[in-house]
């Protein structure tokens, strides 16, 4: 039974506690069935982990969950869960009527998956935001950047070990997706990925007495939280110039090309926060979240 | 001085993105392997247009053009005198790119 409401920052731990039910059950081939009648909120991007975690049991089975009384689901949350692509994924007992009438506070981006970096996967996600927001997005490029980035540091670094509770894994997938709130012009693009974690592919992307340096230069402790910032600052180039990133700080230019936003990265225990010309705000959670979140705040 | 253009969008692909070929189809590897030595190569200056794609990452960028440097093709100096980078979409790129091929160090052969 899901909590009222589906979210990483709000509702943390009631969250954590349903991606964590579904991947037992993914671990275990239990049967899935799920009861969202009690749910009122999501965030797009609980909703996109969500979706990855039906989307893995649906692709290691080889059949769908399985959702109880899907019409006597809230019809808001009907709406946002049939638009981020949630249907096709589970097998509705009573499919709602899908209410268009309704104007959500958020609109959600259908979510698309795939493995490596596909550029044309990143082009269908900006035309998707794009056809979401209205209008064209202005710093287009530099969210083209970060999410193909962010899409070959999971195909290169992700997935080089067992999932964090040992579930089974679809390999170098990543998934991709975003919301949109009209009446405070926010949009989020989101990507998820499975793998083993930041701070756990820190170590073997450099040598220990790096990151210990930066993370003491810096009095960031040795935490999960910490070494997703040391990792983006081990990242930039000799120049120290914030517009040439190099991998990881790529995702950072999303943030600097636009005037309002923020990167938030939430990987294992740890959260990162980052704005322009502000001190990264660093976050170490009691639980690990299963994978890595990163997600854009744009205020357009 | 004859000069040979390659225009990443129209003579690649409009939506580059990856490092190495396993990373995708239109990846960093493939431009530097496929399209761009083969044009140094040969008696020309390339211009490589960076216009009309969606954008490029970092990883595109530095195995790209980083590599070339990187894998003993060229030297830095000699790309100087061979290549031209030309951007009116992102003229950053095209410092970026230079400073890829400036920190890119050969390959140790064992």
């Amino acid at each position: 039974m899901m909590p009222d409401t589906l979210s990483l920052t709000h509702n943390r731990e009631e969250t954590l506690d349903v991606f964590r039910a579904i991947r037992r059950a993914t671990r275990k081939f239990r049967a899935l069935k799920l009861d969202f009648t009690t749910l009122h909120r999501v965030t797009p991007a609980a909703a996109l982990v969500l979706a990855a975690e039906l989307d893995r049991w649906r692709r290691i089975h080889k059949i769908r969950p399985v959702v109880f009384d899907a019409d006597r689901w809230d019809p808001n949350v009907s709406r946002l869960l049939f638009d981020m692509g949630l249907f096709d994924l589970v097998e509705a007992q009573n499919l709602p009527v899908i209410r268009r009438d309704l104007e959500p506070v958020e609109r959600f981006i259908r979510y698309r998956t795939g493995r490596g970096a596909l550029g044309e996967e990143a082009v269908a996600l900006r035309e998707a935001v794009e056809s979401c927001i209205g209008e064209g997005l202005p710093s287009r490029r530099a969210m083209y950047r970060g999410v193909t980035e962010a899409m070959t540091n999971v195909h290169k670094h992700a997935y080089i070990g067992p999932f964090v509770d040992a579930t089974p894994i679809i390999k170098d997938a990543w998934w991709i997706g975003g919301g949109f709130a009209p009446d405070q012009h926010r949009l989020r693009v989101l990507v998820y990925d499975q793998g083993i974690g930041i701070p756990a592919t820190l170590p073997r992307r450099y040598a220990l007495e790096r990151v210990t340096d930066v993370l003491r230069g810096r009095g960031w402790h040795d935490n999960d939280a910490g070494r997703i910032a040391a990792a983006m600052e081990l990242g930039r180039t000799r120049t120290g110039n914030p517009n040439q990133g190099r991998g990881l700080p790529d995702l950072q230019l999303f943030v600097n090309a636009a005037d309002r936003a923020t990167l938030r990265i939430l990987s294992r225990r740890g959260e990162y926060i980052y704005v322009e010309g502000a001190q990264p705000q660093l976050v170490e959670h009691s639980r690990p979240l299963g994978g890595t979140l990163i997600q854009w705040e744009i205020n357009l | 001085m004859s000069l040979r253009t390659i225009n990443v969008g129209k003579d690649f692909h409009r939506a580059p993105a990856g490092r190495s070929f396993d990373d995708g189809p239109y990846s960093g590897e493939a431009f530097r392997k496929r399209v761009l030595i083969p044009a140094l190569e040969g008696p020309d200056v390339v211009v490589v247009e960076l216009d009309d794609t969606e954008g490029y990452g970092s990883s595109f960028l530095e195995e790209a053009f980083g590599g070339l440097v990187r894998e003993g093709r060229f030297t830095a100096d000699q790309l100087k005198m061979k290549l031209r980078v030309t951007s009116s979409e992102d003229p950053s790129l095209i410092e970026e790119i230079w400073t890829y091929i400036r920190e890119a160090r050969p390959k140790r052969v064992n």
